[in-house]
């Protein structure tokens, strides 16, 4: 039965979506059908599900992470850490809310009078950017001056501040892991174990070297040895990218972009396994 | 009966698909017509639906013609055919096997649907083999979908009872915390079979280097041709763009399966002899040159 509604969600969604793709939402049958309307509707739904879920999700959290602290189960001290981040990042939002709720309001307020202010000021004609200047009502120019200030004033932004100073923090460094990662398996694609492994290397080496300022100075002390124009390092690894590297890549983004059609089709169609079909213990 | 509904659904759905099309481009096209621009205009909106109409035909027919028995031959892939010595390997080590589809597999990405059958057929073996499998979860909405095909992969082996929900578990934080996590649950559980399918991004390598940190024999497949030589150079067996989309097919053995992939071949030697026709016209007239001045130092 589940199986059967997933099968039947999949197909609906496909063919309103195969249905919007071919007719277009902008055309006047796509206008006339409601499509963008449609896609909207859907989207607010699955906006809907996804924040039941999330509710769900931390109510979730809580019941497992509480219990492991009141059972003191093995590792409990990291349920803690869990309650006390959600805390700290709960809390870190609420206040940043609360700085765009303010931030809102103020802007709300001083719309007309910041828009009527640089109209105003973005006159060419100084001797009438001056004059449209003081015709402004008093008030007008207050209420623009006070949106100015709040805007070149300092303010302390907690989200902002908790994703430079931890979340990016973090990621950089998993980042920088890259950087060695890459080192090991430069080393380990340059050891030659298989005549696919020799052209691997080969390639790699020429484009190193053609990419190279090196790369022109050994062409140009070959060429000189051999006595005629023959070597061209830099030439050689341009052609290596632009045509034998950019045509295997054409090549396997033609083969893709087929491949995904054909798996869609078995996706929607039902034949793939692991998604659609049952299992064989329950047939 | 699963057959007949899924022709009679392909038949309506090109049927439908043909009908949009063909309204949609009458939709599209601006009352005043006949102008050359216009012209142009339509051909381009047209022609990529017609040419994804012919793409969709020649699947269904292709998987219509497997039904009846008419397969066209597709080579084996190394990779697929060593899944079940990786996980045998794990078995006699002791040791887990992990799973992952990245960090980049969302929801929305087609490569995770793909990559379920896979993590079906590595359940299935894992319950066969009384084999531990471990499941790292980028996406808390992609948990649900991974915990189905593993718990269906290991029904298959008749091993339900193998089957542990927590050893599907969800890294939060996004790509790089999802990685980080994962990395220290690698570490931790030494898995000695590590299969990386999906939308791979910069954690391909991350992943691929642990598990070269644990020894574990690593098969790969993504259609994420940046990430493509990472895998090359850290894993055992890659699997490389379309064959990654092939592999469910070959897994199975499933004749309309193996009949879509029959379809996506012709449609691929189409397409090369279009490409050969267009290299052959454009040199044509160079050739003629060629040719015509050959004629005159002779003459």
């Amino acid at each position: 039965m589940q199986q059967r509604l997933m099968w039947s969600a999949i197909v609906f969604g496909a063919i309103f979506y195969i249905v919007m793709f071919f007719i277009g939402e902008k055309s006047s049958l796509g206008l006339a059908l409601h499509l963008t309307e449609i896609d909207t509707g859907l989207s607010r739904a699955i906006n809907v599900v996804a924040t039941m879920a999330l509710f769900l999700g931390i109510i979730n959290l809580f019941m497992v992470h509480g219990r492991n602290i009141v059972a003191r189960r093995k590792e409990w001290p990291f349920s803690l850490v869990v309650f006390a981040t959600f805390s700290v990042v709960t809390l870190f939002l609420a206040w940043q809310y609360r700085i765009n709720a303010q931030e809102r309001r103020l802007e709300a307020q001083t719309a007309d009078a910041v828009a009527a202010y640089r109209a105003a000021f973005s006159l060419a004609d100084p001797v009438e950017r001056d004059r449209a200047l003081q015709a402004l009502p008093p008030e007008q120019v207050a209420l623009a001056g006070r949106y100015f200030e709040y805007q070149a004033t300092y303010r302390f932004h907690p989200q902002k501040f908790y994703l430079d100073t931890f979340i990016s923090t973090l990621a950089a460094t998993v980042m920088s892991l890259l950087g060695f990662y890459i080192t090991f398996a430069a080393y380990r694609a340059f050891r030659i174990r298989s005549v696919e492994a020799t052209v691997m290397m080969l390639s790699a080496a020429l484009v190193i070297l053609g990419s190279d300022p090196v790369g022109g100075w050994v062409s140009a002390k070959l060429n000189e040895l051999f006595g005629a124009q023959v070597v061209n390092l830099v030439h050689w690894a341009d052609l290596d990218n632009r045509v034998a590297n950019a045509g295997m890549q054409r090549g396997l983004q033609i083969g893709i972009s087929v491949a995904v059609i054909a798996v869609s089709l078995r996706i929607l169609l039902g034949l793939e396994r692991g998604l659609t079909q049952a299992p064989q213990a329950e047939k | 009966m699963a057959g007949s509904i899924s022709s009679r659904l392909a038949a309506t759905l090109l049927a439908v698909a043909v009908c949009c099309s063909a309204v949609g481009a009458d939709s599209s096209s601006p009352a005043e017509g006949a102008s050359a621009a216009t012209g142009t205009a339509l051909v381009r909106a047209v022609l990529p639906r017609m040419l994804l109409l012919v793409v969709v035909a020649g699947v269904l027919a292709g998987i219509v013609m497997a039904r009846r028995g008419r397969v066209l031959p597709s080579r084996d892939i190394a990779g697929l055919l060593a899944f079940e010595e990786a996980v045998a390997r794990a078995t006699e080590m002791g040791r887990p096997t992990l799973f992952t589809t990245g960090g980049g597999s969302e929801m929305k990405r087609v490569q995770l649907f793909a990559s379920m059958p896979l993590l079906r057929e590595v359940a299935r073996l894992s319950g066969q083999f009384g084999n531990r499998l471990i499941v790292p979860c980028c996406y808390p909405e992609t948990m649900p979908v991974h915990i189905n095909a593993m718990r269906d992969g290991y029904l298959d082996a008749g091993a339900i009872d193998a089957f542990r929900t927590e050893d599907v578990r969800f890294f939060p934080g996004g790509l790089f915390f999802f990685a980080m996590g994962s990395m220290g649950w690698m570490l931790e559980e030494r898995p000695a079979a590590c299969f990386y399918f999906g939308y791979w991004v910069a954690d391909a390598l991350l992943f691929a280097e642990t598990g070269q940190t644990v020894q574990a024999m690593q098969i790969a497949g993504t259609d994420q041709l940046a990430q493509i030589p990472f895998f090359i150079t850290s894993c055992d067996y890659t699997i490389i763009g379309e064959e990654f989309w092939a592999a469910s097919a070959k897994l199975s053995q499933d004749p309309p399966l193996l009949g879509s992939l029959g379809a996506q071949d012709v449609f691929k030697l189409s397409v090369l002899l279009v490409i050969v026709a267009g290299c052959a016209l454009c040199a044509f007239e160079t050739v003629a040159r060629f040719f015509a001045e050959l004629k005159g130092a002779f003459a």
